[in-house]
């Protein structure tokens, strides 16, 4: 597939939805890697920045806005797409992260695996 | 004054003005007329002087005549008795008797002519003693004829001269008689030329005594006329006054009533003057006024009656008496202070709602003059300052009760608001008090302008909000509080909800699994969409009550969502066998409203008449416009909605009574949701529904290009996809 080269990077604190999602993104064909928290994405940017990045927001040590942030200010990982994927929905999040420019903005709960599956795919093909 | 009330009128003024020209008359009338009686003693006294003289002159000549004439005679006789001529003797014996019978005829005149019984007798002394000598004579004369010359000369010495010096002796007799008489009647004449000047002395004195008098009555006559004048002046001016005025005399009568009294009592001068004070008016005699006057009479001060009062006519009247003890009797001013006493209750009345006021107010008010000191403030004030009468406060400045910082806060805005004329009102300021607590008030402060407008301070009302601000904190944060929770709570939720969600579509998605375990799967699957729609309607609820649920109005048709809308629940309405009918009046126009959310009002209203109608129904979807709004409806043949249960059917968590007649299922969250969005957007719904007849719901929206309060944010931004809506 033309995505297998491609790397997503799933940052996903809840193990059920780290599965879940893995899992399906496996199955529809992507190269998905996964990180619990913040911290944990920072390094793995680092250290092999991805082609995607799929963030979450509220998470232990380092918030996925700190992580936008930080990749945002960051000359070599500004470029990569980033689609945020939460549950929550507080205003002064949602302008942050819109100031500092991502993707896409999704509510897990209101997306099923086969729509992230598209999303994601147009995300690395577009 | 006494009055000469017999004098008519015109007399009586004329008397008065022209006292001294009758004066001066009636003295000349005496004066002429003793002066004419004084001139007539004088002439007649005079005349008889004169008389006197001219008889006296008569008599004298008379004897002198006399004398002269028997002389002659004599004379006449002796020459012819020395003559020896013949002719001569006939022509003196001619003259002698001519002589003679002169002497004879002026005797009988004097005897005629003599007044007083001397001269009468002197003259026939005179008459005889004159015949006597002409015997004599005649004797010697007819010696003498006879040639008998010795005879006759012997004769005339012996008898002739000595009868001719009795002749003598008589006429010197008489002469001296006439005298004598002439000075007797001189001295009447002197005496009553004396008697004369005493009556002209008199007359005089009685002149220079009238003189005086006229005088004096002409001064007096001067006096009384300005008296007079300064009377009739007194007497204008207490008519002219506004003020009731009237004079009792010692006997407490009335003397006087003026202008103002009559038109005060309607009393006529006419019926009252003369008459005591409580016959003129009797209804003086209730009041204390006889007796205020008896007394002031009796003390000799004056009083005043502030306020007495009075049944008039009409109404009860109040009237103030002055009362000025006067020569036994009093002069009384009285005044109508009705209006006055009214002004004067309705100032006391003011004052006292004033007090009233500031006695009570619970809010904090004050006074300041232009260096913002306190000149008054209320009882709360004081309280307020820690004062515990409020004229404790007076003087001082904010300096004396507050921190430095905030007094000089005070003191700029008061020189704001003095400069300006402009009040400061609602201001909340936070007040620091020495010992460290801090109070919030709510502050009106407004330039003090004395009467003539000019500023002089400032004067303010404070409103203690020091716990209405804990409260809206509590308030603020409680909100906060709840905001946080139903995010937090929404996050919670909703994680594992797609955790749930996600690990069935995995689980549908694995192969071999047999058909039941596959259902059981789908099952789950929408019961955990459900779930997440629930948890999603309630975040969009809790969201627009707090206003942090942007909203994003655009141009939108209305008719295309409509159809959009009945394209997703095709087949619901295919499964319940609906007729449904969408009517659109032409030329709509778009309205002003988030898309998104619009979607969900029209989901929602179209899901609940297919939901709500038995299958087979009649679905009706009607849109129009009108003064720049667009109406859309929706009615069904459905189960319709109780008459009570329609005041609350856009409540949080209502749902009709009669709703388990077609599911159970529903939050009650979708009608509130339907109503809080479209009353975002400007616009409002309200629903018409009979009971097993059916409902129509309706709502507004502004058409056109007429906003609702926009915003800057993406439409990504608003809550992620479309929400898939709950049907229930």
């Amino acid at each position: 597939m033309a995505s297998d080269q491609k790397r997503v990077l799933l940052v996903e604190d809840d193990k059920f939805l780290r599965r879940a999602c893995e899992k399906s993104l496996r199955q529809q064909g992507f190269n998905v890697a996964t990180a619990v928290d913040g911290e944990e994405a920072l390094r793995a940017i680092q250290a092999e920045p991805p082609d995607l990045i799929l963030l979450d927001i509220l998470m232990p040590k380092v918030t996925g806005t700190e992580v936008l942030r930080a990749l945002k200010s960051d000359e070599r990982t500004r470029a990569i797409p980033v689609l945020i994927l939460t549950n929550s929905s507080k205003e002064s999040d949602v302008r942050e992260i819109e100031k500092l420019g991502v993707a896409g903005y999704r509510v897990k709960a209101n997306l099923s695996l086969e729509e992230l599956g598209t999303e994601v795919r147009h995300l690395l093909e577009g | 004054m006494s009055e000469k009330s017999w004098l008519p009128g015109t007399l009586k003024r004329l008397y008065r003005q022209h006292t001294a020209v009758l004066s001066f008359v009636l003295i000349g009338v005496v004066v002429v007329t003793v002066g004419a009686f004084v001139i007539r003693d004088l002439r007649r006294a005079s005349q008889e002087t004169w008389e006197m003289h001219l008889e006296l002159l008569g008599g004298l000549d008379r004897i002198a005549e006399l004398e002269y004439q028997t002389q002659e005679a004599r004379r006449s006789m002796l020459y012819s008795l020395t003559t020896h001529d013949a002719n001569l003797q006939v022509q003196y014996a001619d003259e002698s008797q001519s002589a003679d019978k002169r002497v004879a005829e002026l005797l009988e005149e004097h005897l005629r002519l003599a007044k007083s019984s001397d001269a009468v007798e002197m003259g026939r002394v005179f008459e005889r003693d004159w015949e006597a000598y002409l015997k004599i004579r005649d004797s010697v004369v007819g010696s003498i004829l006879e040639g008998n010359v010795q005879e006759a000369v012997q004769r005339d010495l012996g008898e002739g001269v000595p009868a001719f010096n009795r002749i003598r002796d008589d006429l010197q007799q008489i002469h001296e008689l006439y005298k004598r008489q002439s000075e007797g009647r001189m001295a009447l004449v002197r005496a009553a030329f004396n008697q004369s000047l005493v009556k002209l002395g008199v007359v005089l004195a009685l002149t220079i005594l009238f003189a005086a008098l006229a005088a004096r009555q002409v001064q007096r006559g001067q006096m009384l006329g300005s008296v007079q004048r300064s009377e009739t002046r007194l007497r204008e001016v207490i008519e002219s006054i506004n003020e009731g005025m009237f004079v009792l005399d010692r006997n407490g009568r009335l003397e006087m009533w003026n202008g103002a009294a009559e038109r005060s009592s309607g009393q006529p001068r006419n019926g009252v003057v003369g008459l005591p004070l409580s016959e003129a008016l009797p209804q003086l005699a209730q009041t204390e006024v006889p007796g205020a006057i008896e007394e002031s009479v009796r003390e000799g001060r004056a009083l005043v009656l502030d306020e007495v009062s009075f049944s008039g006519e009409q109404a009860q009247r109040s009237l103030e008496f002055r009362i000025f003890p006067m020569d036994g009797g009093a002069t009384v001013f009285f005044n109508d202070v009705t209006e006055r006493k009214k002004a004067k209750e309705a100032l006391l009345y003011e004052k006292h709602l004033l007090r009233t006021l500031m006695d009570n107010v619970p809010d904090p008010i004050h006074f300041k003059d232009s260096a913002g000191r306190f000149t008054r403030v209320n009882s709360a004030q004081a309280r307020f300052l820690g004062a515990d009468q409020p004229i404790k406060a007076i003087g001082k400045t904010n300096f004396d009760f507050f921190s430095s910082e905030d007094a000089q806060q005070a003191v700029a805005e008061e020189e704001q608001i003095m400069g300006s004329g402009q009040a400061l009102e609602g201001k909340e300021e936070k007040l620091t008090w020495p010992d460290g607590r801090e109070t919030w008030v709510s502050a009106a402060k407004m330039p003090l302008r004395d009467l003539q407008g000019k500023i002089i301070g400032t004067f303010g009302i404070l409103h203690d909000i020091t716990k209405s601000k804990q409260a809206e904190e509590e308030l603020r944060t409680a909100l906060q509080m709840k905001s946080d929770f139903v995010s937090f709570a929404t996050h919670q939720l909703r994680t594992p909800l797609a955790g749930i969600k996600w690990l069935l579509e995995l689980a549908q998605q694995e192969e071999g699994i047999p058909e039941e375990p596959t259902s059981l799967i789908q099952d789950a699957r929408e019961s955990a969409q459900r779930l997440i729609d629930m948890v999603n309607n309630l975040l969009d609820v809790s969201r627009l009550e707090s206003g942090k649920l942007k909203i994003v109005p655009r141009e939108t048709n209305l008719a295309k969502l409509t159809q959009t809308v009945l394209k997703d629940v095709s087949l619901l309405i295919q499964k319940s066998g609906h007729r449904v009918s969408v009517d659109v009046s032409e030329a709509m126009p778009p309205v002003m409203a988030d898309t998104e959310l619009l979607s969900q009002v029209v989901m929602n209203l179209v899901s609940n008449a297919v939901k709500y109608t038995p299958p087979g129904g009649k679905i009706a979807i009607r849109m129009s416009q009108k003064d720049g709004w667009v109406e859309w409806s929706v009615e069904d043949s459905g189960i319709g909605i109780p008459k009570a249960s329609q005041a609350r059917l856009f409540e949080k968590f209502f749902r009709a009574e009669n709703v388990h007649k077609v599911e159970t299922e529903g939050t009650g969250l979708g009608l509130c949701l339907v109503r809080l969005i479209l009353e975002r957007s400007g616009g409002r719904i309200w629903c018409e529904s009979k009971e097993n007849e059916g409902s129509t719901f309706c709502f507004t929206l502004p058409s056109g290009a007429v906003t609702v309060t926009a915003r800057d944010a993406g439409p990504a931004l608003t809550g992620g996809q479309p929400h898939k809506l709950e049907l229930a």
